[in-house]
């Protein structure tokens, strides 16, 4: 069966390269519909979805976009902004298979700003000149499932490599979209196991680990998330999409990150998306006891982070030049217990909040360089003195990363999610 | 024959997601080859190239490795050894597509793999830390990078999705083939925002000669490309008319990145070079590529978020001895065309970093380092006036026409 390809691009200076792949994905027998983001000249060929139209739902018009004195970035974000209003109606009438993006920086930017606005599944891909560019491309990916197809020569031009990457990119996307069962929820959904997110880290493994093997002897399925500012970011738009019936938050530090200015900051609002849900939700302190904060040469070289939170004068542990944990302080325990009441009571689903009294990641047990107990104790009573009373706190005398705790989690998840089924 | 897949990954870990991608291969009518490149634990699928293989063909014993318990070696071990049975592969023409997929080291492994395989070859890699600097891992190299947002960890719906979506692309690629097709004489030109002039003049230039312009951006990256072009055989005549990388390599600036090969590809393989010194008069830095402290009190020029700064005299008997070097291993026909009126936007009469006098002397330096059957002419333009650009593509023109390689 025919699939939509959508195709996005500046027209005005991408027609040829994005003529020749329109008509390589035609050949192979599938359709395409053409979306326009020139800002600046007449397309050079015509487009399904014109510019002037995506000027129109970005709330203004290709004339005022092309000569009022509004900035670069100001004119990026309305034409984004347009498309991604024309893309998601697309997706949502069902006229939507896979995108497809080709360009630049300028092109990769907006084209990648588009695919993230589509849901985890639908398949993307973006032909870009600009993927190498060191520090670009962590921002064109954020937590979104897309490809990125570096094309290493400028997409300027038809000659024999820009074509090469041109069939390439269409050999890609029409793979993907052929694979492409249908809507992904539908086809998660068609699994009669419980889906279960799990977010861990390398100092959470051994909890994480036993967590996953226990979940999964019960018969649950185990979606492991990175807790590394990315990869939690992820679970929190696949919870908002209803994947997930569970979420086992090992490692909920990307928020403490966030308010701390750390490496694994995974937005605002973290911890927020499982509560509008409603699912049962089971979280542990860990991460909060540290801030991420490498690489080394941080320190030396009087970076706004070290010298406003003077972590040279904190313990710290270095795992190798580019990895360092520095211990949170008392104020940022009582800050970060405060920030994460305020979201948890907002749940609308069970939660429950296991703590492991002797150390909340392999770094903070005794003898390991965050080891803090004090401090620990300072968090526990500012988050029950802030919780509302529904939320469950429970103590564990022991260590995060023993297969007893490991138990609890699992056993404080099964009991919520008995509770809940039972209501229905 | 059926086109044949490299799926590589550390098949002690990724054991079921690598048979998985096997069989979406075999559905879609490609032959798959299974490679191992993990060394830690026992594969959990069943490889056509084994471990010991791998490491092996780079001349380890697996026994040594395990033994020795060090992860660097053993990662060395199977980034060598991959490589070499890869590019057998390869040369046999036994391979036509490589699909790889990892974390932080699963990705390093592959990913070198493939930046060894030529341009044109598909190359996919899944990966868990697609969302970071990707650079080091796609390299120069046409590599299609899968964010698997999940960790490739654990078997379920979520990861099936992933693996189906890039094992089908991959597969999609392969059908299309990979041949490039050789049509008109191509010219590589390297540019960069500041000197770009030249070659969007020569490009035009060039077509009504009957050649095909490539442009390469030299920011650290874009160069290096080139080179690797260069080396492929896919390129008649060379315009390196930005040379600036070389500036931001000796002081850790913003397009830094280049290797030994820089300059270096052209004279090798006799391929006919004209060289300018293009944005040669600046060293460029930014918030993220600090300026060092050597520099302080130089001439600037802001750009956005990034400056450049002047480069002195110093500098330039540097940059000519570097050029000079390189330039006098040519086994072709090589060219120096030097405009004496400033080689960037900002080394212009009226801007900031206009010095004809330091530019002169890498002229000077150059005119004795360099051996004399490389003309060194000078023109008393600026590098992005009409003429400079023609003069260069006329001599290309003129070089590629007279040299029988």
């Amino acid at each position: 069966m025919p699939k939509l390809i959508l195709i996005v691009s500046s027209l005005d200076t991408k027609g040829k390269e994005v003529k020749f792949l329109k008509e390589l994905i035609e050949q192979r027998g599938h359709k395409t519909v053409l979306l326009d983001m020139s800002t600046r000249g007449e397309p050079q060929i015509r487009a399904d979805i014109p510019c002037e139209e995506i000027a129109k739902a970005g709330g203004t018009s290709i004339q005022e976009i092309r000569t009022s004195a509004k900035s670069r970035s100001e004119i990026t974000s309305i034409m984004i902004e347009g498309a991604i209003r024309k893309v998601i109606e697309l997706y949502q009438t069902g006229h939507l298979d896979g995108i497809v993006g080709v360009g630049g920086v300028s092109n990769t930017a907006m084209g990648t700003d588009v695919m993230k606005a589509l849901p985890f599944g639908v398949p993307k891909l973006m032909v870009s000149s600009g993927a190498a560019m060191p520090s670009y491309a962590g921002g064109f990916f954020g937590s979104s499932d897309m490809a990125i197809l570096s094309s290493v020569v400028d997409m300027a031009g038809l000659h024999e490599l820009s074509k090469s990457v041109l069939t390439r990119a269409a050999g890609a996307i029409c793979g993907m979209v052929e694979c492409s069962c249908g809507p992904v929820l539908d086809s998660l959904r068609r699994t009669d196991r419980l889906l279960i997110a799990l977010t861990q880290f390398q100092y959470s493994e051994v909890c994480g680990e036993l967590i996953r093997q226990f979940l999964e002897e019960q018969g649950y399925t185990v979606i492991p998330c990175h807790a590394d500012g990315v990869g939690d970011r992820a679970m929190e738009k696949l919870l908002n999409q209803g994947i997930f019936d569970g979420v086992v938050d090992i490692v909920p530090g990307g928020l403490s990150e966030q308010l701390l200015g750390g490496n694994r900051a995974a937005g605002l609002d973290r911890l927020e998306a499982a509560g509008k849900r409603g699912i049962p939700q089971v979280l542990t302190p860990c991460g909060f006891d540290m801030i991420s904060c490498g690489p080394l040469a941080r320190k030396d070289r009087g970076d706004p982070l070290w010298i406003s939170r003077n972590l040279a004068c904190r313990n710290y542990f270095v795992q190798d030049a580019y990895r360092v944990q520095a211990k949170t302080s008392v104020e940022e325990r009582r800050m970060i217990a405060k920030a994460v009441a305020e979201k948890l009571n907002l749940a609308r689903g069970p939660v429950t909040f296991l703590i492991p009294l002797r150390g909340w990641s392999s770094l903070s047990v005794e003898e390991q360089p965050l080891y803090d107990p004090e401090a620990d104790r300072i968090f526990i009573g500012e988050l029950r003195k802030q919780l509302k009373p529904e939320v469950e706190i429970r103590e564990v005398d022991i260590h995060l990363n023993t297969p007893e705790f490991a138990r609890a989690v699992v056993e404080a998840l099964e009991a919520m999610m008995k509770e809940k089924a039972g209501k229905y | 024959m059926k086109k044949q897949l490299l799926i590589m990954t550390t098949l002690d870990t990724k054991g079921r997601e690598a048979a998985y991608v096997k069989d979406c291969a075999k559905k879609l009518g490609i032959h798959p080859i299974v490679m191992d490149v993990g060394t830690l634990g026992e594969p959990l699928t069943h490889p056509d190239i084994t471990r010991v293989e791998v490491v092996e063909a780079a001349g380890y014993r697996l026994e040594h490795i395990l033994k020795e318990k060090n992860r660097s070696i053993a990662f060395q071990a199977v980034q060598e050894g991959g490589t070499i049975l890869a590019k057998e592969l390869y040369e046999k023409g036994k391979l036509h597509g490589v699909f790889g997929m990892g974390g932080g080291t699963g990705t390093a492994i592959v990913t070198h793999v493939m930046r060894s395989l030529p341009f044109g070859l598909p190359k996919v890699v899944l990966s868990t830390v697609a969302s970071r600097d990707i650079k080091e891992y796609i390299g120069t190299k046409d590599i299609v990078m899968f964010h698997s947002v999940a960790d490739i960890l654990g078997f379920n719906e979520f990861i099936r999705l992933m693996l189906a979506q890039a094992a089908y692309a991959i597969c999609g690629m392969i059908e299309r083939g990979s041949v490039i097709e050789k049509g008109k004489p191509m010219i590589a030109a390297t540019a960069y925002g500041i000197n770009s002039a030249c070659a969007i003049q020569a490009e035009p230039l060039l077509q009504k000669r009957g050649y095909e312009m490539i442009a390469f951006h030299a920011n650290g990256c874009g160069g290096m490309a080139m080179e690797e072009f260069i080396a492929q055989g896919l390129v008649t005549g060379v315009l390196d008319l930005t040379l600036h990388e070389i500036a931001d390599e000796m002081f850790g600036g913003y397009c830094k990145g280049i290797g030994p090969m820089r300059l270096e590809t052209a004279g090798r393989f006799g391929i006919p070079l004209v060289l300018a010194p293009g944005g040669l008069d600046n060293a460029v830095f930014s918030p993220y590529y600090p300026m060092p402290p050597q520099l302080q009190g130089r001439k600037i020029h802001s750009h956005d978020i990034r400056f450049c700064v002047r480069m002195g005299p110093e500098e330039m008997k540097q940059f000519a001895r570097i050029i000079g070097e390189k330039l006098n291993r040519s086994r072709g026909p090589a060219y120096i065309l030097i405009p004496k009126k400033g080689w960037s936007d900002a080394d212009k009469a009226g801007m900031e970093l206009f010095d004809p006098k330091t530019d002169q002397i890498l002229v000077e330096e150059l005119k004795k380092i360099i051996t004399s059957d490389i003309p060194i002419e000078e023109m008393d333009v600026h590098i992005s006036d009409p003429a400079f650009a023609l003069r260069a593509v006329d001599l290309l023109d003129q070089m590629i026409r007279s040299h029988r390689p």
